[in-house]
């Protein structure tokens, strides 16, 4: 196939947008897809795990180590390991994803419940509160705006990961900026990253909001 | 796939020596990610030391880390290989380890957010009272900084090393990808042919050096960090050192992200 | 009041929790719904390889499928044989585009330059398994060594075996798999022609990366397609002179399950137009004109009535 020197090349051709509305809308529910379901997941075993570490203090260590190997595992190899098993189920993505965030939640749901004054746990036990009930019913509550912090940086780290698992053929909009590499057209890479960049953007500041909403008390007493 | 064959694939002096051998790929995985973060450090300490003792832009210092967490490394490579090619470097950057010029950019882009993020913190973290009394005492403002404001902040600026020591030592896999080396080439390379062992020893091999760099850099604090700071460090213990207590995102919903960690790749 | 709060917080995040299931769940459930369509013809998960070329073949089979009634979902750009074909055999997908070469040599037969032997010993290979291959089309997209002209100039390169002489003062760069397939290299000698390059790079199947490196200088020789390659016109190809490429036609791959009589003979209607002038011409539009592999097929269907 010969071909003329190629002229030129913008770095968005906005007809090339009009005609892929609807491919880009189904690239990014695939996207949003794997990292919601990484974070769900992700969150489902995180939390029983570090309520466990914060109850039975000797396997801080472990569980941290665990988690951090699992973290130090490169997706590409982690995906690629997986494709003879999982095939191209969204499990080849979301497998390796969920082991990324427990790593970040666990941190972060720890530091939460670790964060809560002596004082008030002193009072929940005046007022009836011991052993798990105390643990479910003051400290996790506590430790809510430290989760949804921890919710920020693992969907934030997803979002801009899962562009990775489009070369094992997982969809998402890393599938633009692999077509448009691949064809040396522009566009569809510049799409694809923008894309990704804006929905890291929304995902962090929509979980902000959710932080806010759900810890009225702390708005004014941010440094307090 | 078994614990045997991998022990095999290790145990075949073929997978060792040769362009394609772990000697060869893991030195320029290795030499790629200490140049990037040696030049990360040069450019972003002393944006963050500069802003950090003037105690100025934080909104700056707090949303470029997450603006560098939301950029995607692959995309990132992907302009960089179609913006500057993949020609062998000049010999002189390749004697200082920098074997692919989009790699080495990428990284280096990577590496900086966590830097000058966690410089500025632990420099504006500074008590004001601290930095008022060395001022009485006579010292200037280059002083407070290299006297005392440096030496409290070395645990997180260390800690902002280690964060992107180990983000770079992940991300430089990737490379593969785009036609070039480093310990990449065992997952790619395995991932292309179906060839389990490879991918698995790829992977092992990457995790092994993430975890290394993070022991050699937690052995250099060891070294930087003054006696008096390292009692409060390990109470922070060394995960946590980039995520202080005092972060606690229910105190501020900018702090909490402020000093996070990695971003596997 | 604290404490009211604090439940609050508590039941806000878990419902926070159960709606963002709820919504996931429904994103997923309406996409996987449209498979499972109730029509009489059946559903067919059609894959490709990670070329634009056999994208290209991929769609030509899926679309003209889909114009007959059956339900086609596409998983387009997966990778090379050795991770499609095994998708194939798991049926992850039902059918896929492949080149009847490649993959006679991916199942360890011994290819040669004609195009039904190389498609008869494909079928032989597949005999007993439980998937089956209907072809081939007369396209023929195969590895070639492509030097720049004053490379060629240089050392008077006209066919490969003209590299032997030189190879060890020259870099060859190809895809990834190139080491561990014989039609590209096999190993770091070339058996065939006994060559020894200087260096091999691993940069991409046929596509920017060995251009940009061919262009730069970075590789003296570079592995491309013929058919479905950007080949600038300073690209000499080297003739294959001692035959080590062989006939390289597109083939359906199709799960013996799907694969009916009227599947089969849907396919044929396909491979029976798809020469190399319509294959190269549909992938000069993809990487010229920019166009989409399936739109680009789309119009060459309709013009030649295999899809209305």
């Amino acid at each position: 196939m010969v071909l003329g020197a190629y002229n030129g090349d913008t770095l968005v051709d906005w007809s090339w947008v009009n005609d892929h509305t609807g491919e880009i809308r189904q690239r990014i529910v695939e996207h949003l897809q794997l990292v919601g379901w990484s974070l769900l997941w992700g969150l489902v075993l995180a939390l029983p795990i570090a309520l466990l570490v914060h109850r039975f203090h000797g396997f801080r260590g472990a569980a941290l180590g665990v988690t951090g190997i699992l973290y130090t595992i490169p997706s590409l190899a982690a995906f690629a390991l997986l494709l003879p098993y999982t095939g191209l189920s969204q499990y080849t993505a979301i497998i390796p994803l969920t082991t990324y965030t427990l790593l970040i939640l666990l941190r972060n749901i720890l530091a939460g419940l670790d964060a809560v004054p002596g004082d008030v746990l002193e009072a929940a036990e005046g007022m009836g509160y011991s052993g798990s009930r105390r643990l479910l019913a003051v400290e996790l509550p506590l430790a809510v705006p430290s989760i949804i912090a921890g919710l920020r940086i693992a969907a934030v780290t997803l979002i801009g990961l899962v562009p990775v698992a489009a070369l094992v053929g997982q969809g998402g909009l890393g599938t633009f900026m692999l077509d448009g590499f691949n064809r040396d057209f522009q566009t569809p890479l510049t799409v694809g990253t923008v894309l990704v960049v804006i929905m890291a953007i929304l995902a962090d500041a929509l979980l902000l909001l959710v932080q806010r909403l759900v810890t009225p008390w702390n708005r004014r007493t941010a440094r307090a | 796939m078994s614990i045997q064959s991998i022990l095999d694939w290790f145990d075949n002096g073929d997978h060792w020596s040769g362009p394609e051998g772990i000697v060869h790929l893991l030195w320029q995985h290795v030499q790629i990610s200490v140049i990037a973060v040696l030049v990360a450090t040069l450019i972003a300490l002393p944006i963050g030391l500069f802003f950090g003792h003037h105690r100025r832009g934080s909104f700056v210092a707090i949303n470029l880390a997450n603006i560098g967490r939301a950029l995607p490394a692959l995309a990132l490579l992907l302009f960089a290989v179609e913006r500057f090619g993949v020609a062998d470097p000049p010999a002189w950057m390749q004697t200082i380890g920098i074997g692919s010029i989009p790699t080495f950019l990428v990284l280096v882009a990577l590496a900086i957010p966590p830097i000058v993020t966690n410089t500025f913190a632990g420099v504006s973290g500074v008590d004001p009272e601290t930095v008022d009394a060395a001022k009485g005492m006579g010292m200037g403002g280059g002083q407070v900084l290299r006297r005392v404001e440096m030496p409290l902040a070395s645990p997180l600026i260390m800690a902002g090393i280690r964060t992107s020591a180990v983000a770079v030592v992940a991300t430089a896999t990737l490379a593969a990808i785009v036609g070039w080396g480093g310990l990449g080439r065992y997952i790619y390379d395995g991932y292309r042919v179906q060839d389990d062992q490879r991918i698995f020893a790829g992977a092992l091999l990457v995790a092994l050096l993430a975890i290394s760099v993070e022991g050699v850099l937690a052995l250099v604090q060891r070294f930087v960090v003054p006696k008096g700071l390292r009692l409060a460090a390990r109470a922070d213990d060394d995960d946590a050192a980039r995520r202080p207590r005092s972060a606690n995102p229910g105190l501020a919903p900018g702090a909490a992200i402020e000093t996070e960690p990695v971003v596997p790749t | 009041m604290r404490k009211g709060r604090m439940r609050f917080s508590g039941r806000a995040l878990g419902a926070m929790l159960v709606g963002f299931a709820l919504v996931l769940a429904a994103c997923s459930s309406s996409g996987s719904s449209s498979s499972s369509g109730t029509a009489t013809k059946s559903s067919l998960i059609v894959g490709s390889k990670d070329f634009a070329g056999a994208q290209l073949i991929s769609q030509a089979y899926g679309q003209t499928l889909a114009g007959k009634g059956y339900k086609i979902t596409y998983k387009d750009n997966i990778g090379p044989t050795e991770t499609v074909y095994p998708l194939l055999e798991n049926g992850d997908i039902d059918l896929y585009g492949e080149f009847s070469g490649t993959f006679l040599t991916y199942l360890k037969g011994q290819p040669s330059s004609n195009s039904t032997q190389v498609f008869d010993a494909v079928q032989q290979k597949l005999a007993g398994k439980n998937i089956v291959a209907v072809g081939p089309a007369t396209a023929q997209d195969v590895n070639a060594f492509y030097v720049l002209k004053k490379t060629a100039d240089k050392y008077n390169l006209k066919k490969v075996s003209d590299l032997k002489p030189v190879a060890n003062k020259l870099v060859f760069g190809g895809p990834a798999e190139c080491l561990d397939r014989p039609l590209c290299l096999g190993t770091t000698e070339q058996q065939l022609y006994g060559l020894n390059f200087k260096e091999v790079k691993k940069l991409d199947p046929g596509g920017p990366i060995t251009n940009k490196a061919l262009d730069d200088g970075t590789i003296d020789v570079g592995l491309l397609f013929t058919g479905s390659s950007v080949i600038k016109p300073d690209y000499v190809l080297l003739k294959d002179d001692k035959g080590l490429q062989p006939a390289d036609n597109p083939i359906a791959l199709i799960n013996k399950p799907k694969a009916t009589t009227e599947v089969r003979a849907i396919i044929k209607t396909v491979n029976t137009k798809l020469d190399s002038a319509a294959y190269n011409e549909m992938a000069l539009k993809v990487f010229n004109d920019k166009e989409d592999p399936s739109t680009v097929v789309t119009a060459w269907l309709k013009k030649n009535g295999l899809i209305k």
